[in-house]
């Protein structure tokens, strides 16, 4: 028999009664139970049709067992109390061969967590799959009368989080998620973009199909533009994939052991902790984790049971914090952080077309792509623009270019924001179009 | 409610799926019922920071109604929740039917009756745990006994999967297969002087038991490597905005095979299925049999029957059988890699066997399989040992290990780094470099391939994370190939 009738309808009372369950079966010195379930369904479309369409219901239970120093975890994707019984077992029997871990830390006593509900949206969670393939049918219809290429995705997603740990810490979020993405591609043009919401009634479908639409018209005979350092008007879509490796190497440890562009060196170049209260970005630049956000709407708390709040990690280009794992924390004397998810980089209210207005001549970069470290300590990073790149030309697009290649220091290029625009939802985070002084192309593409 | 037989077991629960979707009226339907059994064990200086046995099971059934898809799959491997998801995946194709203008069809396939399992000589999972441990915590000990001379940090991996999968389709296959993955390796990183480097040793993700672990190797190569990175973190950079000679060791080209010729010939990236994400390809259909991909002497070979690649199996997650052949035949682009409904487009008599699904809640759908550069025969104008090319090589740079890799969405434009660079010159290595790395065009790179390395030197490097698809899955594959020689590429560039 299982306890749960379905996943994405756990209830609080039925997600923690399994954590308990876990808990009732464990012999350890201590236990840690966390859940994750789910309800996702995602249908992809291309040449204006649907090619894959899913729903999946998914369950895990992970337990972690502690003697003394020593742990180890399991998990199931069985909700039978039999199985439950069984995975405790197993991460007990783990965890008493596992060797002493020095970077070991105690449980986490029950934190003080956000009185807040993460947004969890009826409609999201129940969307029919007719509902579904209709709303598709009318993007691909939009792109059928304008004569491209239409492909992308559009999916929904319930979660259910539930932590427990014998010390007495019990936690619950449940949340949703909807997503579109869509591509227009036409002979030698294309154009992309994506949004994501809390509901999937919030998700601008039409407005943004037909603004990728004419975009993509625009991108089509691109020239070529010699490869160089450019003024860069970047879309916020482009910018979350440049931002999002930012945020990826504020880890304090990596910092303060000398392997992150974090890193500060003493006069002998030897590792001396970190930069934190340096001026090193724009002014312009203010980045906090803010899951609270009206458009985010997160969840209260991560995985290891770390409250998720508001943290400011980046004050006037001063980077105010790093991401302090407890065992780091410990060693250095600091609160632990959690990770740096839910980022939220504060823009302006000019919409995008007035950083072009603003722009003499410069590159528009609609995504960058295939985004990879060239050098991890100094956080160097390579990649593509895509699906639309302009030339700017007096305050105005003027025509389309063939895409680039790029090698840039993200440090320098965030140091060089000179201009920001509104705010978009994009996954988890929440940004702005940007504007920065020089970014540094390396080569050309053919590629569409 | 359908009267279910008595077990529970996998197979008979594929067998109600599979009535109740023909009851239903599709013209097509699969069940996978799967159970993923994942040790991992990873080591971060000294702690074992990760020690995690995991077990998923659940299954996936999908159904072509009226030529529409529909995909649903559950964790609950119970006879009600397969005919909800039954139910479900026919709901779905209705909603997929809305937008449809073209019916999927499917290139045909016989219908199969068998078992597959990975021949193994020691299963993992019956080896002790403590062993696993010991030997991570003896590799990290080893690399952190170099500290003083700037090894400041260390990790070690052990990663084992079983996947047990039974298949079973309206066409009348019922297919059980059992395979087994090990994956171990280790790395350090230098901190010297403001800079950090690393340097790392794997043995190549494979379809093998523990047998593939060789501790006694993998100890014996923990010197090597901290005295590597430990060079590498004082070497000079390597030079910027020139052109010259590369020679590419296995470990390094094999993610050059993969991100270069893999990618661009999976067919459903020809035909624009991934455009919104992945990204298409410039080797479309037309160039088939056209298109001079590389220099005459190069082959690429793809093969799911190679003993211990990643990607070897007896059957792809639409039932059809491993096989091989030729991508690239002597420089020409000559075939892709395909699903059935890809070769169904594009007019193949079979699939070629390319469908895979990283878990049961996922679709199957084109992955690159085992896809290896042939060896240069022996006695070749264009064959030569990794050691005579070197000698052979005026000026030039050795790579080995993979670093940095980024390519454009159809596959032209890459750029790659490495783990270790050497200055070649004058037909001998003088020394190491760091922060390299090569960019070049697809079909100007393996049109500039002058050297090929012999069958000795083959390699069965690969990876276990080719990351593909909405929503993402991860896929594994070998690259088995030779060193190279290279002319004329270009190095670093403006930054």
């Amino acid at each position: 028999m299982s306890l749960a009738t379905a996943a994405a309808t756990l209830t609080k009372d039925q997600a923690l009664s399994l954590v308990e369950e876990a808990l009732k079966h464990s012999k350890a010195e201590g236990a840690f139970v966390s859940i994750s379930a789910g309800e996702e369904s995602l249908a992809r479309y291309s040449s204006n049709q649907i090619t894959q369409n899913l729903s999946r219901t998914q369950f895990t239970l992970t337990v972690t067992s502690y003697f003394g120093t020593r742990h180890a975890s399991a998990s199931t994707t069985d909700s039978d109390p039999e199985a439950i019984a069984a995975v405790v077992r197993s991460s007990e029997a783990l965890a008493r061969l596992a060797p002493e871990d020095p970077e070991w830390v105690p449980l986490l006593e029950p934190p003080a967590y956000e009185e807040r509900t993460p947004a969890f949206d009826e409609r999201t969670a129940t969307l029919s799959p007719l509902e579904r393939g209709g709303m598709i049918q009318r993007v691909c219809a939009l792109s059928t009368q304008a004569g491209v290429d239409g492909s992308g995705t559009l999916s929904t997603e319930a979660y259910v989080r539930a932590i427990g740990n014998s010390q007495g810490l019990r936690a619950y979020n449940r949340y949703t998620e909807a997503d579109f993405g869509f591509t227009a591609r036409i002979e030698d043009g294309s154009s992309w973009s994506q949004r994501t919401a809390w509901s999937v009634d919030q998700l601008p479908m039409e407005s943004l199909t037909a603004q990728i639409i004419e975009r993509s018209l625009q991108s089509r005979k691109p020239r070529e533009v010699s490869p160089g350092s450019y003024p860069v008007v970047f879309d916020g879509a482009a910018f979350k994939d440049l931002l999002s490796w930012l945020s990826w190497n504020l880890d304090a440890r990596a910092a303060d052991e000398g392997r992150s562009f974090m890193s500060r060196t003493d006069q002998s170049d030897k590792a001396e902790g970190n930069l934190l209260g340096e001026a090193m970005f724009s002014p312009l630049v203010h980045v906090q984790r803010n899951p609270a956000h009206p458009l985010l709407q997160g969840s209260t708390f991560f995985g290891d049971g770390l409250p998720n709040r508001a943290l400011d990690i980046i004050q006037d280009g001063i980077p105010k914090t790093l991401s302090y794992s407890r065992y780091w924390a410990q060693k250095q004397g600091k609160e632990p952080t959690g990770s740096i998810s839910s980022v939220v980089m504060a823009g302006t209210n000019q919409p995008l077309t007035d950083l072009i207005a603003q722009t003499e001549r410069g590159i528009l970069v609609s995504r960058a792509w295939y985004v990879r470290y060239v050098n991890p300590k100094t956080l160097v990073v390579t990649g593509m623009t895509r699906d639309g790149t302009f030339w700017i030309e007096n305050g105005k697009v003027a025509y389309p270019i063939k895409n680039l290649r790029f090698n840039q220091s993200l440090p320098d290029m965030f140091r060089d924001v000179d201009a920001l625009s509104t705010v978009e939802r994009y996954g988890d985070s929440v940004v702005p179009g940007v504007r920065v002084k020089a970014f540094n192309f390396s080569s050309v593409t053919d590629s569409v | 409610m359908v009267q279910a037989p008595a077990p529970n077991t996998a197979t008979s629960l594929a067998t109600l799926a599979i009535d109740l979707i023909r009851k239903a009226g599709c013209s097509y339907g699969e069940a996978r019922f799967c159970t993923y059994h994942v040790q991992n064990l990873y080591a971060r200086d000294r702690s074992l920071s990760n020690l995690a046995d995991n077990v998923s099971s659940g299954f996936g059934v999908r159904v072509l109604l009226e030529g529409a898809w529909g995909f649903a799959a559950s964790h609950r491997n119970t006879y009600t929740e397969v005919e909800r998801m039954v139910a479900l995946a026919i709901d779905i194709a209705k909603g997929s039917r809305l937008s449809q203008q073209t019916r999927v069809a499917l290139a045909p396939v016989k219908a199969y009756r068998a078992r597959y399992a990975t021949p193994i000589e020691v299963d993992p999972f019956t080896v002790p745990m403590e062993e696993k441990a010991a030997l991570l915590m003896q590799l990290n000990d080893r690399l952190l006994s170099y500290g003083e001379r700037g090894i400041k940090k260390a990790y070690s991996f052990l990663n084992f999967t079983r996947e047990e999968k039974t298949f079973a389709s309206t066409e009348g296959s019922e297919i059980q297969q059992t395979i087994y993955r090990s994956y171990p390796g280790f790395g350090c990183t230098a901190v010297v002087n403001g800079d950090a480097q690393s340097r790392g040793y794997e043995r190549a993700p494979l379809n093998l038991g523990y047998e593939h672990i060789q501790a006694a190797d993998l100890l014996s190569q923990v010197d090597r490597v901290a005295e590597e990175a430990i060079e590498k973190v004082h070497a000079v950079k390597g030079p910027q905005d020139i052109r010259t000679t590369l020679i590419l060791k296995p470990t390094n080209l094999f993610l050059t095979i993969h991100e270069s010729v893999g990618h661009p010939t999976e067919l459903d990236r020809v035909y624009g299925y991934e455009a919104n994400f992945a990204g298409t390809s410039f080797a479309t259909t037309e160039k088939q049999g056209e298109l001079q991909y590389g220099a005459p002497w190069i082959n690429f070979r793809a093969d799911r029957t190679q003993p211990g690649g990643r990607s070897t199996l007896g059957y792809d997650d639409e039932g059809v059988p491993a096989q091989d052949w030729h991508v690239v035949k002597e420089g020409i682009l000559v075939d892709y890699l395909t699903d059935r409904e890809t070769a169904h487009r594009l007019g193949r008599a079979t699939s070629n066997g390319c469908a895979y699904a990283d878990s049961w809640a996922s679709v199957p759908m084109v992955r690159i399989p085992n896809l290896g550069l042939e060896p240069g025969p022996e006695g070749g104008a264009h064959t030569a040992t990794l050691a005579q090319m070197i000698a052979d090589t005026e000026d030039g740079i050795l790579i080995d290990g993979i670093g940095s890799f980024s390519i454009d969405q159809q596959r032209r434009n890459f750029q790659f780094g490495g783990d270790a660079f050497w200055k070649v010159e004058k037909g001998k290595v003088v020394g190491m470099l760091k922060d390299v790395t090569y960019q070049a065009m697809t079909t100007d790179f393996w049109n500039s391939v002058d050297a090929l390395g012999p069958a000795a030197e083959r390699e069965q490097c690969g990876t276990n994370m080719c990351g593909k698809g909405e929503p993402m899955q991860i896929a594994q594959m070998t690259h088995a190939c030779v060193p190279v020689r290279v002319r004329n590429i270009q190095i670093g560039g403006p930054q």
